[in-house]
């Protein structure tokens, strides 16, 4: 399981609008930059244990 | 014709409370313990709705598969969640459940560690929980009933707060192993703590399959945390070892009712609020789009119900869909969404050369294993 910052890319300068974690079977997750999301206080855990997310495209 | 004048009316024991208190206004108040609708706080108590499948999960992945209900572990033995057929009779249960949920052990481990446990678990949402009114003075109760086939011994319930430093065990006893138990359990509601009443996780239900950890207080709202007491078996002792549950309910009182059921219809769009196939299989019904430069294309959808909060949005594969924009379909490498809330989003379809900007089109599908689906569970 890794974790990708994802950028509007509506946006003329980067924006963060998401996180896409690319999870053991292939399949890729769009988590929301929303405290209310588990997946998303789950990304928040991992990156206090002192991970770091792959940069945006 | 005449008139009866009582206060209340009880059984002939009288030991029971009153079954119908009648107030001075000409109310009355009565413990009516069938038929009446909206009682089960629980969502998919009978084990009815299977969004995700029906096998291939894991304890160790602490995922969900019967909707609703997550199974959790953390030992050196694991043990596979399945759905089941094997359920209480007609007979034994005076109602027929459609499935249970099966744990079953593959991999033992006979000494769990003390931070290893294995749980099943509902996280009720705190907008279905405020009618009982967590936090607040006064005498109330909630009680739990559900059907349980396991190997004999002490397990245990753990109620929890979403803080997780507010809890409460009680001990149930599985009489005769591997055979079909209900059990019911009254539970007062708890008057300290901090407890979530909006859309967030209000009480976490747990199931106990075993737990390492030093024993948990008893029959008493409590700080801090616990999975179980003291003597709780442990499930993943032996890969002989089953774990049924099906017919789940929790309400208000102190009176176990008869099982509510609800229509599937029913459950299953209780379920959606929690978690969506937005998309299954071949077709080409998923977005309208416009062409942003000749690489992508984006488009609105709206989600078939609101969900409890802003999902997490899992795509099989970029490959599994096309934009169909002229007469040669453009297959993506990646599918993506952006501005997601409760209810909508923006789908965009990306890595292909050619579109003219600004065309519409839509989104399609190459494969049968496309599939987009949503997650807001707690």
């Amino acid at each position: 399981m890794t974790y990708k910052l994802f950028n509007d890319p509506l946006e003329s300068t980067p924006t963060l609008d998401g996180i896409i974690r690319t999870n053991s079977d292939g399949t890729k997750t769009t988590i929301p930059l929303d405290t209310n999301n588990a997946d998303y206080a789950e990304y928040l855990e991992w990156i206090d244990a002192g991970n770091t997310p792959e940069a945006a495209d | 014709m005449s008139t009866l004048k009582v206060n209340s009316i009880s059984d002939a024991a009288g030991a029971n409370g009153n079954a119908i208190t009648l107030a001075t206004d000409g109310t009355c108040t009565a413990k009516v313990t069938n038929n009446l609708s909206n009682r089960n706080i629980v969502i998919n108590g009978n084990f009815a709705v299977w969004q995700r499948g029906t096998s291939g999960v894991n304890t160790s992945a602490n995922a969900y598969l019967a909707d609703r209900f997550k199974a959790m572990s953390s030992s050196d033995g694991e043990a596979a969640v399945t759905r089941d057929t094997d359920t209480p009779t007609a007979a034994e249960a005076g109602t027929k459940f459609p499935y249970s949920l099966k744990v079953d052990v593959s991999t033992a481990d006979s000494s769990l560690a003390a931070n290893q446990y294995a749980i099943i678990t509902q996280r009720i949402e705190g907008n279905n929980l405020s009618r009982l009114g967590f936090g607040i003075a006064g005498t109330r109760y909630f009680t739990l009933q559900f059907w349980v086939k396991a190997p004999a011994g002490t397990y245990y319930l753990s109620f929890r707060n979403s803080a997780y430093n507010r809890y409460y065990l009680k001990a149930y006893t599985v009489s005769s192993g591997d055979t079909w138990e209900k059990k019911t359990m009254t539970i007062p509601v708890d008057t300290s703590g901090t407890w979530v009443s909006d859309n967030g996780q209000g009480l976490d239900v747990q199931w106990s399959l075993g737990t390492g950890a030093t024993a948990g207080i008893v029959d008493a709202w409590t700080a801090g945390s616990s999975h179980a007491g003291s003597s709780q078996y442990n499930l993943l002792s032996s890969t002989s070892n089953n774990f049924y549950l099906t017919g789940v309910q929790l309400e208000v009182g102190s009176v176990a009712t008869d099982f509510e059921h609800r229509s599937y219809a029913d459950e299953l769009d209780r379920c959606k609020r929690y978690y969506q196939i937005y998309w299954s299989g071949t077709g080409e019904g998923i977005a309208t789009t416009a062409n942003w430069g000749t690489a992508a294309s984006y488009g609105a959808i709206r989600w078939e119900k609101e969900l409890r909060a802003v999902p997490s949005i899992t795509v099989s594969s970029g490959g599994h869909f096309k934009l169909r924009s002229t007469s040669t379909d453009k297959t993506a490498s990646t599918v993506n969404f952006g501005s997601t809330n409760s209810y909508s989003s923006r789908i965009g379809v990306e890595g292909f050369t050619g579109a003219t900007d600004g065309n519409a089109g839509w989104i399609g599908t190459t494969s049968s294993s496309a599939k987009i689906t949503l997650d807001a569970e707690l």
